[in-house]
């Protein structure tokens, strides 16, 4: 018999080693992407993207602005347009606001609701904002629509990622 | 919303708001009319993506009812009437069906309102800008149905 041979005890070792490694290696990698994907993301948040307004022909009626950006997942590289409500309010400061009602997620238009006009409606429950985003309450959106980051560069209004309301 | 898991989890939550069902209608051939149907497919795909994003909230978009272009009309309307029944069944309010082919004008009376035939409009070589604004146009005015039906409903 050759001297090599492996007794049962360290075949077991082995083995177990073995199956014990891949296991945990199954558990953390996942544990492992939940942990780097935050990071990831808060970077991917920095960017802005230059929308076609002239911060100067604001006025304090909201505009709807549509702007584009490159968005990748498994398998397609597909251009994403995002739109925001954009206006000036009465002190002279821009408020860009998210259509996307926080109810369930339809777009708001501005001002198509001829019995509550100058509020933000939503047609697929009848959800309303006031104009400077707040819920009005007995809609059903409980919370304000989202605001989105922006900066103003050369002139032009440019726009960062959706962030919830400030005064909310 | 769409029929994907992720939609699927907020269906449960709100199933009570979640009222109507989109079905585009899509037809294929591979005769002379190809081109045409290519075509079709792809104005009605971007209009449907466009409703839903708009409307997400109340809606579930299907994947399209697809059928040989070539075949008579009778079979594949009978099939989509029998979507509708199965879905209303379901439980669900409304279900609208959304195509570019002008074959189902011909049978649009048995759909008692529900069917919306747009015409497509070639993009090929169409300026992206001018595109969007189209294709708002277009969902614009399919809103307007659906605001009704809904204001109705209510
Ligand atoms: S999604 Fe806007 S009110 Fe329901």
């Amino acid at each position: 018999m050759s001297k090599h041979r492996v007794s049962r005890r360290q075949f077991l070792n082995y083995t177990l080693t073995g199956v014990g490694g891949f296991m945990a290696a199954g558990m953390l990698m996942p544990m492992l992407r939940f942990a780097v994907d935050p990071v990831l993301e808060a970077a991917a948040g920095e960017n802005f993207v230059a929308t076609k307004q002239k911060v100067d022909d604001l006025t304090n009626k909201p505009v709807r602005l549509d702007f584009s950006y490159k968005q990748k997942d498994a398998w397609y590289e597909s251009e994403v347009t995002d739109t925001a409500w954009v206006y000036k309010n009465d002190e002279g400061k821009i408020v860009a606001l998210s259509p996307v009602c926080k109810h369930l997620g339809c777009t708001v238009d501005w001002n198509t609701d001829k019995e509550h006009p100058n509020q933000f409606f939503c047609p697929c429950h009848f959800g309303r904002y006031t104009k400077d985003g707040m819920n009005v309450k007995g809609t059903p959106p409980l919370k304000p629509l989202d605001m989105y980051d922006f900066k103003v560069k050369d002139g032009i209004l440019h726009l960062g990622s959706a962030v919830p309301h400030k005064e909310a | 919303m769409k029929l994907l898991p992720k939609d699927i989890e907020m269906f449960e939550q709100a199933r009570e708001h979640i009222d109507t069902i989109i079905v585009p209608l899509a037809g294929i051939d591979f005769g002379t009319n190809m081109k045409q149907y290519a075509r079709m497919n792809e104005f009605l795909t971007i209009l449907a993506s466009e409703i839903e994003r708009q409307f997400k909230g109340r809606i579930i978009l299907l994947p399209a009812l697809s059928y040989i272009a070539s075949l008579d009309t009778e079979s594949r309307k009978q099939t989509a009437l029998e979507w509708k029944v199965n879905f209303l069944n379901e439980g669900f309010k409304h279900v609208f069906f959304v195509t570019c082919d002008s074959d189902w004008k011909a049978v649009e009376k048995d759909f008692d309102q529900s069917l919306i035939w747009v015409p497509a409009i070639p993009l090929e070589g169409l300026d992206d800008s001018y595109k969007r604004q189209m294709m708002d146009e277009q969902v614009r005015q399919i809103s307007n149905i659906f605001s009704q039906k809904w204001q109705q409903a209510k």
